[in-house]
């Protein structure tokens, strides 16, 4: 297993690579920091354009360009920002994926625990009213782009509550940090409109699984020779049925800590979402934008791997080839 | 739901025998007809085509007609959905941005189902070189988050329609080319390919007579549900500000414009955002009972 859990990791690398590159040429030959300058500040000598250029090594073509970005990557410096200010962009990354951890945690966990018992409850009780309500949920979860639930939340927590009952128990944007209190109100309502729109599809494949393994032979076998319905759930379904759930529940895991992009802008997050948005695609700003895609693939490389490790650990059956 | 329908219907085929032999369209269609969902969804989705492309006509305005007087306002008589800051008719626009929302859909799930048809076929058929060159793109795309190579693309040039279809296209392909490349790899050493390769059919031939039919309809499956995916990531697209060209809109240009009045006036962000949200609750209807009644064997895939 450690032996295929290399192989994988070493497989992942050149795909890293590419991906990266593709970003990187694909940024740097949209964005041209000397015409933003020569915009910006007509007034400026040559020495300015000097100092751009050897800050980003514009006057390198962009394979180059990416080699040395790479490398300086790859000991953990990721250059200095443009759009703000000639920053380092290693803290303000990390302090932005900190803020980013704050909801992305959490929602992965009441993900986790909420679609597992929710689908244990829908494939119980299948064509009840109840298994109805959820996969009605499901349904409209997964139909409804992020950004308007998020909006959805805002209109009807910071006007319409706030109209009835002239209380506004919750933040409807930005990160608030004064009190513990206020840093409950101000991540609640991203933090819904994360899990609702993950837990969706996650219990969504958790009830079919939990259907199939209900269908499945072992188990009428064990009701056939008299088993207790109790011990046939909680024994033989369950543990068959979470082992395809908890991969998916690693891959939403990783989508989450990688790809927060649509909720930070709705509730102005000051997250890793936001800063890919607006400092790195508006303001063009490629050393932002690069930490934050590698970010994104190695998570998402990173989860699927433990994914499938998972689901060997779990499932014996499984063989790695 | 769907599973008893199945089970139901091929016990009854199995007892009438006098009945005539049914082909697999045939049953495909009676599946197809027994999901509930899935006929709430074609004609929920028939009547949005209607509404979006008659309703415009119906209206008298114009998409484009700025008329500064009745700015800003909130649904009424005279304007159905209200009015944007220009004086605008939004049902008018409302209307004209479902098209492009429909329009884009339905392209999106076609070519993606194109090029996920052609990789899947010739990463599963011919395996080797190009099965590994496949598996690493669709890897490499998986890798990249789709929204922020549109982004990119999108502050630069400016998005047409065809564009973002064929840019969400070029993104999402992969989910269909793996469907593919799995039944592919499973039909191959099937008696009916060998059998037609020792007929001296050519490999293109075996590919597009013998194996595309039998994977199409996993295809179409993916291809709908792909539709879906695609009108939730353009509306996403034009509400972060990069969709088409003003005076044109998109149902999520429409959001995006409405979020500085959500204040004052809610609607005009409910409406689109419940067009959007329809219109994906429809193909997902479609894309269910498609998989029900053309994939009965399906199994569970991450």
């Amino acid at each position: 297993m450690v032996a295929y859990a290399l192989r994988r990791l070493l497989g992942a690398i050149p795909v890293i690579l590419v991906a990266t590159f593709v970003m990187y040429a694909l940024v740097s030959s949209i964005n041209d920091p000397i015409a933003q300058l020569r915009q910006s500040c007509p007034q400026c000598d040559a020495s300015a354009y000097q100092r751009l250029n050897d800050l980003y090594n514009l006057d390198q073509p962009i394979p180059q360009r990416y080699a040395s970005w790479l490398g300086s990557a790859l000991t953990g410096d990721f250059g200095v920002s443009t759009s703000m200010g000639e920053q380092d962009v290693g803290p303000i990354f990390w302090e932005r994926a900190k803020n980013s951890a704050i909801l992305s945690i959490p929602a992965a966990l009441i993900v986790i625990v909420f679609s597992a018992a929710l689908s244990i409850y829908s494939a119980l009780r299948q064509y009840s009213l109840g298994d109805y309500a959820v996969t009605g949920f499901t349904y409209l979860g997964l139909a409804m782009p992020t950004f308007f639930f998020g909006l959805l939340l805002q209109v009807f927590w910071g006007i319409w509550f706030q109209d009835w009952t002239g209380l506004k128990p919750f933040w409807t944007g930005g990160l608030h940090t004064e009190s513990i209190g206020e840093l409950l109100s101000s991540v609640a309502l991203p933090i819904t409109t994360l899990v609702i729109i993950s837990l969706a599809a996650d219990t969504r494949f958790g009830r079919a699984a939990m259907l199939e393994t209900r269908n499945a032979d072992f188990i009428r076998t064990a009701r056939a020779k008299g088993v207790p319905e109790r011990t046939i759930v909680l024994k033989h379904l369950l543990r068959a049925a979470l082992i395809p759930m908890v991969t998916v529940w690693a891959i939403t895991f990783g989508t989450l800590l990688g790809g927060t992009l649509v909720t930070e802008t709705v509730f102005s997050w000051p997250g890793l979402g936001r800063l890919l948005i607006f400092n790195g695609v508006y303001d063009g700003d490629v050393n932002i934008m690069m930490a934050v895609i590698l970010f994104i693939g190695v998570i998402t490389v990173l989860f699927n791997l433990f994914a499938d490790l998972l689901y060997g650990w779990l499932d014996p059956r499984v063989r790695y080839g | 739901m769907a599973d008893t329908a199945v089970g139901v219907h091929l016990a009854s085929e199995q007892i009438a025998f006098d009945d005539k032999p049914q082909s697999f369209g045939r049953q495909a269609w009676k599946r197809f007809r027994s999901h509930k969902l899935a006929i709430v969804g074609v004609f929920l989705f028939l009547f949005l085509v209607l509404a979006f492309w008659i309703g415009p006509r119906v209206s008298s305005y114009e998409f484009d007609e700025i008329n500064i007087v009745d700015r800003a306002q909130g649904p009424s008589g005279k304007h159905w959905f209200g009015t944007d800051d220009l004086g605008r008719d939004l049902f008018v626009r409302a209307m004209r941005g479902g098209q492009y929302s429909i329009t884009i859909s339905v392209v999106t799930g076609l070519m993606a189902a194109a090029l996920g048809g052609i990789f899947g076929a010739l990463a599963g058929y011919f395996g080797r070189v190009l099965d590994t060159g496949v598996s690493f793109m669709i890897n490499c795309l998986l890798t990249i988050n789709s929204l922020a190579i549109l982004l990119v693309l999108g502050v630069k040039f400016q998005m047409t329609p065809m564009v973002i279809a064929s840019l969400i296209a070029v993104l999402t392909w992969t989910r269909g080319a793996r469907v593919v490349r799995a039944l592919v790899l499973q039909f191959k050493e099937r008696e009916f390919v060998l059998a037609a390769r020792a007929a001296g059919a050519s490999n293109l031939r075996i590919i597009w007579s013998h194996l595309l039919p039998n994977v199409a309809g996993a295809l179409l499956v993916e291809a709908t549900l792909l539709a879906g995916t695609a009108i939730i990531l353009e509306s996403t697209l034009s509400f972060l500000g990069l969709g088409v060209l003003p005076p044109e809109t998109t149902l999520g240009t429409l959001i995006s414009e409405a979020k500085g009045a959500i204040d004052t006036n809610p609607a005009r962000v409910l409406i689109p955002g419940g067009l959007v949200t329809l219109i994906v609750l429809a193909v997902n209807f479609v894309g269910d009972g498609l998989r029900d009644a053309l994939d009965p064997t399906h199994e569970l895939e991450l």
